[in-house]
C-alpha cells in the first residue's frame, strides 16, 4: 500500500496531511491529484474550511483504514459513524453536506443527508422551517389549501 | 446553486412520503417541488426503496407507477406505467416460487372509419417482471365494436390460467401471456343481458376454478352466472347459476328489500327484478365459485349475497354492509384471483377530499368492486391521492365458517405502498423519451379522454400554475345534469405571469367538456377558452398544451389511461369537395414542426395558412362528404405539397381518438414557426353532417405569437377542434372558441404550450401523467367548411 502523503489546503489555508489512500476516497481529490500539479503547500481545497475539512480527514481516516470484513466489523463502524454524527451540530452537519457533496465523497454524503433526513422525519413544519432558515412565503389561506389538500400527511 | 438543489433533493429523498407531503407545506418552493417536479419522484424511489414514489398517486402529479400490492401480506412491489394503455391488466401465479408477474395494457392504437363502421386496432403492451420493460406485442387485435375503451377502462382484467380477459360488449377479450395472442369470444346469449344495451355495467366476470366466470344481469331481471370452458381455445359457455332476483324479492319483501326498492323508488313487488334490470340498478359482482352470488345495488350501501344451488336459487338473503360511511372511496383494482381456502373481498377505501362525491352512494357503489383474493394473490390497483384503507372480508372455506354480516371478519389494513422490492429499471422507464433537438420528432399527448360513459357525471375544474412570477388561472365548470364529465383546466408554467380562463358550459346529457389552456413562456401567457354546451352525445374539449400532461381522470375504479403518446401523428385529408381531387390537398394546410433534420424549408406564418384555406372555400361553398384516412402512429411523416405553395408539409393529426358515432371529422389548423411574429387566426364554420372540424393555431415564435380560433357549431357527427399553441420566448396569447353542437361530435378547442393539466379529485382513482412532450407543437390540418373570412 502506497504511503505517500497528500496535503490539503482548507479555505483559510489550513494544511492536512493524510495518506494518500485516505484522500482518494474524494473522487474530486483524486482528480485533483491526476490533472493538475499541486500547489507547494497542497492541493487547495477553496470552499472547505478547516473546521468541516477536520471532520472531512477523520471520517475519510476511519474508513480507508477500516475495511469491514464481516458483520461485527461492519457494525462497529456504523457505530462510529453514529458517534461520528452525533458530534455534530447542525450548522457542522449541513457544511459537512456541501464538503461531502464538493469532494465527491458518495459515504459521507450518504451519511450526511440520512442524518438531515433523520433530524426531519420527526420535525413539525415549523421546525423544519426553522433548520433550513426558511420563511413561510404562503398566507394563512394558501397554507390552509395547501394542509387540506395533503390532509392525511398530518394525521 | 445547483450543488444545493441537488443536495437538496438528496435530502428529500431519504424522507418518507408523508412526511415530504407534510413539508409541502414548510414554503411555496418546497410545495412546488415536491408537487410538480417529475424526476424528483424516480429519484425519491431509488434513493428510498422503503418509502416509494407515492408521489405519483398525489392527484397532481402523473401517473407514473403502478403498485402491485398483496394487502395480506402488504407487500408492495411497482412497475412503471406504459407510455400509453387504457387499461391494466395483471397476470401472476403466487403459487410459483419465483413470484413474478405480468403487466398487460391493451390500448387503442389506431381507429379507422371504413364504410362508416368504426374500427378499432388495439396493440397490447406486455410488461415483465423479469424484465422491467414494457414492450408491444407484436399481435394486433382488430375491433369492430363500439366503445371499448370505457371497457376497457371501467372493468379490471380478470387472469385466469395464462389469459388475461377483459369484459368488452358482447365480448369477452383475452390475451394469451404465453403466446402473445389475442382475440374475441362473444358472450353466450348476449342479446339477453342488459349489458347488450347499457355497455357493461350490469355485468362482471371473475374466476371460479380455473374458468373465467361471466355474471349478468338479463333483461329479464335475472342474475346468470355462465362459466367459459377452454380447451385450447376452444371455447365453450355453459350456465352455472340462475338467481331468480324476482324471486328474491318477493320471498323478502317485508323485510329489508321493501326498504330497499323503496329507496330505489320501486313500489311494487311485481316486476321489480325487470325494473331494477332495466333501470340497470343491479350489479352482479363477479363470481368465484361455491354457492353464492353476489350483487349490488346501487344507491345503496349494501352488497347482497344469494345462495344459488345449481339450477336456482334459494331466495334467503343476507346483506352485508359495507363500512363505507362517508368516507369516499375508492378503488382500484385488478385482481389475480384463484380459487383457495381464504376469500377475500376486497375493497379499497381511501378518503379524497372531494365532497362532491359524496353525494350519492351509488357512485361508491359503482366503484365498490368486491373481489376474492386469494391470500398470496397480488392485486393491482392505482392508488387516489390519500392513504389506503383496505376493508377485507375475510372468509375461510376450509373452516366452514358462516359468513354473513354479523359474523364477518373484518380486517382493515393499511397500505403504505411500502414496496419491499422494486424492480430494477421499473423507475427509470417511466420518463417519456426525449424529444431530439431538431423538433423533427414530436411527440404528443392524448388527452385520454375517450370513450363514452354512461352516468356519473364528474366534474374537473383545474387550475395549475407554477411560475416565477404569478400565475392567475380561473375554470368553472358548470353543473351538468346526466352523463357527462367536465375537465375544465387551465394551466400556466411561465417564468413570468400567466392567465388562464376557462369556462365549460353545462350539457344535458353524455358528453363531456373539456376546456383547458396552458402555457408555458417566458413571459405571459395567456389563454381562454370555452366551450359550450352540447345536448346529446359528444365531447367537448378546449384545450390548449404544450409539453404537457393531461390528467387521466378516475372515473369508475379504473385504471386511467395513459395520454397516448404519439410520435408523429400523421394525416392526410382528402377530398373535402370529393374523393381524390386536388383541391382537397389545398385544403390541408397547415404545417408546422421545425422540419430541421429533414432539410425543411422555413414554416410558414400561423395565420396565412387558414387564411387561405378560408378563402379558397368561398369559392365551393356547398359542402360534400370528405373522406379522411388516418395513418398510424409512428409512420413516417408524409409531405404534402400544396399546389400553389410547394412547400413542403407535415400534417399531423391530433390524437383524439376517443369513439364518436359517425363518421367525419374536419381538422382545420394553422401553425407557425417563426422568428418573428407570428399571428393566427382561424375560423372553422359550421357543417352539417359527418366531419370534425380541427381548427388551430400554432406559433413558436422567438417573438410573440397570437391565435385565435373559433369553431363553430355543427349539428351532427362530427367533433371540432380548436386549438392554440403558443411556445415562445415572448409573450403567447390564444383564444379559442368551441361552440356547442346538438349531436354526436365533440369539439376540442386547445391551445399548447408546456404544462401539466390538472387532475381532478373526483373519485379518487388513478390517473395517469400526460406524456410529456418537449416541444409545443401541433399539427393542424385546415378545413374550411363554411367558408368564413378572417379578421
Amino acid at each position: 500500500m502506497s504511503t505517500k502523503k497528500i496535503t490539503l489546503l482548507s479555505s483559510d489555508r489550513e494544511q492536512f496531511i493524510v495518506d494518500e489512500a485516505v484522500a482518494i476516497q474524494s473522487q474530486t481529490i483524486k482528480n485533483l491529484i491526476e490533472d493538475t500539479v499541486p500547489d507547494e503547500d497542497g492541493i487547495p481545497l477553496p470552499v472547505v474550511h478547516s473546521r468541516i475539512l477536520a471532520k472531512v480527514t477523520e471520517y475519510l481516516t476511519k474508513h480507508a483504514n477500516y475495511k469491514p470484513h464481516n458483520d461485527a466489523a461492519k457494525e462497529e463502524l456504523k457505530n462510529w459513524d453514529v458517534k461520528f454524527l452525533g458530534k455534530l451540530d447542525n450548522n457542522t452537519l449541513f457544511d459537512l453536506i456541501l464538503a461531502a457533496n464538493y469532494l465527491d465523497i458518495k459515504g459521507l454524503l450518504d451519511l450526511t443527508c440520512q442524518a438531515v433526513a433523520d433530524l426531519m422525519k420527526g420535525m413539525s413544519v415549523e421546525e423544519v422551517r426553522k433548520l433550513f432558515n426558511i420563511e413561510n412565503d404562503f398566507t394563512p389561506e394558501e397554507e390552509e389549501a395547501v394542509r387540506k389538500e395533503n390532509q392525511w400527511a398530518f394525521d | 446553486m445547483e450543488g444545493e438543489d441537488f443536495i437538496f433533493e438528496e435530502i428529500l429523498s431519504r424522507l418518507s412520503v408523508k412526511s415530504l407531503f407534510r413539508f409541502k407545506l414548510v414554503c411555496k418552493n418546497w410545495n412546488k417541488f415536491l408537487t410538480y417536479n417529475r424526476a424528483f419522484p424516480m429519484h425519491h424511489s431509488k434513493k428510498a426503496p422503503n418509502a416509494t414514489t407515492f408521489f405519483c398517486l398525489n392527484s397532481e402529479i402523473i401517473f407514473s407507477q403502478i403498485f402491485i400490492c398483496n394487502p395480506i401480506t402488504n407487500n408492495t412491489v411497482c412497475a412503471p406505467s406504459p407510455t400509453k394503455g387504457c387499461a391494466i391488466g395483471l397476470a401472476c401465479d403466487p403459487r410459483n416460487p419465483t413470484f413474478g408477474f405480468t403487466l398487460v395494457s391493451p390500448s387503442i392504437s389506431r381507429v379507422v372509419i371504413i364504410s362508416g363502421i368504426k374500427v378499432e386496432w388495439l396493440k397490447f403492451r406486455v410488461y415483465s417482471s423479469k424484465t422491467g420493460e414494457w414492450k408491444v406485442s407484436e399481435y394486433d387485435l382488430s375491433l369492430v365494436l363500439p366503445d371499448n375503451r370505457f371497457m376497457l377502462e371501467t372493468f379490471p382484467a380478470v387472469h385466469v390460467g395464462k389469459k388475461l380477459y377483459w369484459s368488452l360488449i358482447e365480448h369477452i377479450m383475452w390475451f394469451d401471456i404465453e403466446k402473445d395472442v389475442a382475440s374475441l369470444i362473444r358472450l353466450p346469449n348476449h342479446y339477453t343481458f342488459v349489458d347488450h344495451e347499457r355497455k357493461g355495467s350490469g355485468a362482471d366476470i371473475g374466476e371460479c376454478d380455473g374458468e373465467l366466470s361471466y355474471s349478468g344481469m338479463t333483461l329479464q331481471g335475472n342474475i346468470e352466472i355462465w362459466l367459459l370452458e377452454d380447451n385450447d381455445e376452444d371455447f365453450k359457455w355453459v350456465k352455472k347459476h340462475i338467481v331468480w332476483l324476482q324471486r328474491i324479492i318477493e320471498e323478502n319483501w317485508d323485510s329489508m328489500l321493501k326498504m330497499i326498492c323503496h329507496d330505489l323508488n320501486i313500489k311494487e313487488q311485481e316486476n321489480a327484478s325487470k325494473d331494477l334490470a332495466h333501470r340497470n340498478l343491479v350489479k352482479p359482482l363477479p363470481y368465484s365459485g361455491g354457492e353464492e352470488v353476489w350483487f349490488s345495488m346501487r344507491n345503496l350501501n349494501w352488497v347482497i349475497k344469494s345462495k344459488a344451488k345449481k339450477g336456482r336459487s334459494s331466495p334467503k338473503l343476507v346483506l352485508v354492509s359495507t363500512s363505507i360511511k362517508d368516507e369516499d372511496l375508492h378503488i382500484v383494482s385488478t385482481v389475480a384471483s384463484t380459487p383457495s381456502s381464504l376469500h377475500l373481498q376486497l375493497q379499497i377505501v381511501s378518503t379524497v377530499v372531494s365532497k362532491e362525491l359524496n353525494q350519492s352512494i351509488d357512485r361508491i357503489l359503482t366503484h365498490f368492486l368486491l373481489r376474492y383474493v386469494e391470500s398470496n394473490v397480488f392485486t393491482c390497483f392505482f392508488g387516489s391521492n390519500t392513504t389506503f384503507e383496505v376493508v377485507l372480508f375475510v372468509k375461510s372455506d376450509a373452516r366452514k365458517k358462516e359468513f354473513d354480516d354479523i359474523n364477518a371478519e373484518m380486517l382493515k389494513l393499511k397500505i403504505d405502498l411500502n414496496p419491499t422490492t422494486i424492480y430494477g429499471q421499473a423507475s427509470n422507464d417511466v420518463e417519456v423519451e426525449d424529444v431530439d433537438d431538431e423538433g423533427d420528432e414530436v411527440e404528443s399527448l392524448v388527452a385520454p379522454w375517450h370513450g363514452p360513459w354512461h352516468e356519473q357525471g364528474r366534474a374537473l375544474a383545474g387550475s395549475l400554475g407554477t411560475s416565477e412570477a404569478d400565475s392567475l388561472g380561473t375554470s368553472k365548470v358548470a353543473p351538468w345534469h346526466e352523463q357527462g364529465r367536465t375537465l375544465a383546466g387551465s394551466l400556466g408554467t411561465s417564468e413570468a405571469d400567466s392567465l388562464g380562463t376557462s369556462e365549460v358550459a353545462p350539457w344535458h346529457k353524455q358528453g363531456r367538456t373539456l376546456a383547458g389552456s396552458l402555457g408555458t413562456s417566458e413571459a405571459g401567457s395567456l389563454g381562454t377558452s370555452k366551450a359550450a354546451p352540447w345536448h346529446e352525445q359528444g365531447r367537448t374539449l378546449a384545450g390548449s398544451l404544450g409539453t404537457s400532461k393531461v390528467a387521466p381522470w378516475h372515473g369508475q375504479g379504473m385504471p386511467w389511461q395513459g395520454l397516448t403518446k404519439l410520435d408523429l401523428v400523421v394525416n392526410q385529408v382528402k377530398g373535402r369537395h370529393g374523393q381524390g381531387s386536388k383541391e382537397d390537398l389545398r385544403a390541408c394546410l397547415g404545417q408546422a414542426c421545425q422540419g430541421k433534420a429533414h432539410g425543411r424549408t422555413e414554416p410558414r406564418l400561423a395565420p396565412r395558412v387558414p387564411r387561405r384555406a378560408a378563402r379558397h372555400h368561398e369559392s365551393d361553398p356547398v359542402p360534400r362528404a370528405r373522406h379522411f384516412e388516418h395513418v398510424p402512429i409512428n409512420q413516417e411523416v408524409k409531405t404534402v405539397m400544396e399546389p400553389g405553395g410547394s412547400k413542403g408539409r407535415k400534417q399531423l393529426v391530433a390524437p383524439w381518438h376517443g369513439p364518436w358515432h359517425e363518421q367525419g371529422r374536419a381538422l382545420a389548423g394553422s401553425l407557425g414557426t417563426s422568428e418573428a411574429d407570428s399571428l393566427g387566426t382561424s375560423k372553422v364554420a359550421p357543417w352539417h353532417e359527418q366531419g370534425r372540424t380541427l381548427a388551430g393555431s400554432l406559433g413558436t415564435s422567438e417573438a410573440d405569437s397570437l391565435g385565435t380560433s373559433k369553431v363553430a357549431p355543427w349539428h351532427e357527427q362530427g367533433r371540432t377542434l380548436a386549438g392554440s399553441l403558443g411556445t415562445s420566448e415572448a409573450g403567447s396569447l390564444g383564444t379559442s372558441k368551441a361552440t356547442p353542437w346538438h349531436e354526436q361530435g365533440r369539439t376540442l378547442a386547445g391551445s399548447l404550450g408546456t404544462s401539466k393539466v390538472a387532475p381532478w379529485y373526483g373519485q379518487g382513482m388513478p390517473w395517469q401523467g400526460l406524456t410529456k412532450s418537449k416541444y409545443a407543437w401541433s399539427h393542424f390540418v385546415m378545413f374550411p367548411i363554411g367558408a368564413e373570412e378572417t379578421a
